[in-house]
């Protein structure tokens, strides 16, 4: 990892509006990237006033993500990252293309798979094709939004923390205290935790999404003081300080660039125990509610078809929760193993 | 260091650790919103109850009280009781909590047993069959839903080969005459090998589902300090000087290797003891996990919320035995 900070040498670039546009005119692509992002979660908002929130994540990850694809520099991370795209566009428009995933049909019940129903139905005569595609949009939105969230709690924290320790006068304390309550978080195991906690509050997908991010944070945050220490007494770091930047400042521009790559290898885990937690609350019955399209709750519908030795009903479900989470894990071993 | 200050250098950490805990979960039942006393009584439960729930946790007071309120019935050992069973919670976890040991000792060993060899072996030389597969196997064992897999295995082993035994539970026949509470052990102690088959029988299926998402993590771990430690240089000094590879591998690398895998164990057995729950559920299992959900399930607050931080006060436990073990066998941290 090259430990460099652009931007030492303190602010002489314009102010004001002035260096909006020289940034703009430096990096006309993100500015794109960006004001794109900012029209699709507009019209989305707009368009949709349910749960569709999901979307509008799922549609800024792929913009995020699909540079990477084409990216010659990258080659080892390139086709985990196709295969991420594709399964997050095949969550955004397959559901466009399904049969209704609601739509109850007795007649059907429980029907093998074969025919036009490629995967079977449930005990309700619902295509269970059109349930695992559909639940792709709620079970990866759900599994980014909360690894988001954790990210942009947790990151700053740690970061803060090391740093206090290291330049501020009776910043060691709060360093010690933040490790002391992150090291009792840990302690718990992640899904009796959230067990514990949705069943004090009650599941909701924004709530389910809190949840989630909640037990994920002491990890960034353990994982961004680790990896912000051994630089946090840096000269880049110690020639901000003295030019008399902000503390906010310096922690944004010179010391978390330097550590991003080790937590985008962490978020991509941690997006796939994410969809791994929501899944494992919604089987024991405490995710989403009930006729919603999720895999966890899916595979709890197959469960109670076990006894019956109808294999397809949990089948399926199970096999996107492993095809997802394998693809996350992939794609931050090859992240991990660019650096 | 001498030992006895390292040791309690460590209880003043556990002490600081527990109080950590129980402070979230205090947070979690009182400051989150919700009337706790519901929680505790359910939601069915009349007026004068729930007044009286309101009295004993002292729900009126100041925040500061209930905590100190709160720490006083922990030390007393009250956990409150569960309305479901009608039995204090400790009595109920204390019928329940060796099923959960005998359940993730059981999937701890089998999981080093295959996940250990598979990963000293594949790091011996890149690119070879075994590294490949141990590359396939820790892939799967790291993504596999849990209670999926427990689902899949019932399916192949009990109905379609008809192999296993059913997934109700802990044993099919008669119950050993009870010593230690875990059923193997105790048909053991008493000569009943009719019932030591029927227990292990029972315990293979989610034993082995917990050891193959347990060990994929345990294979990774020990094939990448196995690679770091073949590639250094007191491995190189010794392969300069003629030293077998056999005798390399077993006298010179494991020994290296063995310490801090023996971390990555003590750590899986503590996410064992609470992270049976999914399992337990899939083949019900009357341990801890089990308790927990269908406690869940009728709106019973106060055994979740024992299970969770029994938990985690027995995750801190095997962090805190690991520890000790390690400062007497590892002389590098005694300085």
């Amino acid at each position: 990892m090259s430990v460099v900070s652009p931007r030492a040498s303190g602010s002489t670039a314009p102010e004001g509006i002035g260096r909006v546009v020289a940034a703009a005119r430096a990096r006309p692509v993100r500015v794109l990237v960006a004001v794109a992002m900012m029209a699709v979660l507009l019209v989305a908002l707009v368009w949709d006033p349910e749960w569709r929130e999901l979307r509008v994540v799922l549609t800024v990850l792929a913009i995020l993500i699909a540079p990477a694809v084409w990216d010659a520099q990258r080659r080892e991370v390139r086709p985990a990252v196709a295969v991420m795209l594709a399964l997050i566009l095949l969550a955004l428009i397959g559901p466009l293309f399904t049969r209704d995933p609601l739509m109850l049909n007795v007649g059907e019940a429980l029907g093998a798979p074969g025919g036009d129903l490629w995967f079977g139905t449930d005990q309700h005569g619902r295509d269970i094709f059109a349930r695992v595609i559909h639940g792709a949009q709620l079970d990866l939105g759900v599994g980014f939004s909360a690894a988001a969230l954790a990210v942009v709690v947790g990151m700053p924290l740690g970061a803060l923390s090391v740093f206090a320790a290291a330049h501020i006068k009776g910043g060691g304390l709060f360093d010690s205290v933040l490790l002391r309550i992150s090291e009792s978080f840990q302690a718990f195991p992640t899904l009796l935790l959230a067990l514990g906690i949705v069943a004090a509050v009650g599941p909701s997908i924004p709530i389910l999404i809190f949840i989630i991010s909640i037990v994920n944070v002491p990890v960034y945050l353990r994982l961004t003081r680790s990896a912000v220490a051994p630089i946090v007494n840096a000269d880049f770091v110690l020639a901000a300080r003295c030019a008399g930047q902000p503390v906010l400042r310096i922690l944004l521009r010179h010391i978390l660039p330097n550590v991003k790559q080790v937590v985008l290898a962490q978020f991509s885990v941690n997006v796939a125990w994410a969809i791994q937690i929501l899944a494992a609350l919604s089987f024991v019955g405490l995710g989403v509610p009930v006729p919603t399209p999720e895999w966890g709750a899916m595979v709890r519908d197959g469960y109670e078809q076990l006894v019956y030795g109808r294999w397809w009903v949990a089948l399926f479900p199970g096999l996107a929760i492993l095809f997802a989470v394998l693809t996350l894990n992939q794609l931050s071993d090859r992240v991990r193993h660019t650096t | 260091m001498p030992l006895a200050i390292y040791i309690g250098r460590r209880l003043v950490f556990l002490v600081v650790a527990l109080f950590g805990v129980s402070l979230i979960t205090f947070v979690v039942t009182r400051v989150l919103p919700g009337n706790p006393a519901y929680l505790i009584v359910g939601v069915q439960a009349d007026e004068s109850t729930v007044e009286a729930v309101i009295e004993r946790l002292g729900l009126d007071e100041p925040i500061i009280n209930q905590y100190g309120h709160y720490m006083r019935q922990l030390f007393s050992g009250d956990l409150g009781d569960s309305w479901r069973t009608k039995n204090p919670v400790t009595t109920d976890i204390a019928d329940r909590w060796p099923a959960t040991i005998e359940l993730a000792t059981a999937a701890a060993i089998l999981s080093i047993c295959w996940s250990v060899p598979f990963g000293i072996v594949s790091a011996l030389r890149r690119r070879s069959l075994s590294d490949r597969l141990a590359n396939v196997a820790s892939g799967l064992g790291v993504s596999i839903p849990e209670f999926w897999l427990g689902i899949i295995l019932i399916l192949v082993f009990f109905f379609h080969l008809d192999f296993a035994p059913a997934p109700i539970g802990r044993s099919l026949g008669t119950v050993p005459p009870e010593v230690t509470g875990l059923y193997t052990l105790d048909s053991v102690i008493a000569g009943d090998w009719g019932a030591l088959r029927s227990s292990l029988a029972q315990l293979a299926l989610p034993a082995i589902t917990l050891a193959i998402t347990t060990g994929g993590p345990l294979l990774r771990v020990t094939r990448g300090f196995m690679r770091e430690t073949m590639a250094s240089h007191h491995i190189r000094s010794a392969r300069a000087l003629g030293v077998p590879e056999r005798s390399i591998v077993l006298r010179h690398a494991l020994p290296n290797v063995l310490l801090p895998v023996s971390t990555m164990v003590a750590l899986m057995y503590g996410y064992l003891l609470g992270g049976t729950v999914l399992v337990e559920f899939v083949f019900a299992w009357p341990g801890i996990g089990k308790y927990a959900i269908d406690s869940i399930a009728a709106s019973d607050y106060a055994p979740v919320l024992a299970a969770v931080l029994l938990s985690a006060c027995s995750y801190i436990l095997v962090y805190l035995v690991m520890d000790i073990l390690h400062f007497i066998i590892d002389p590098r941290t005694r300085t």
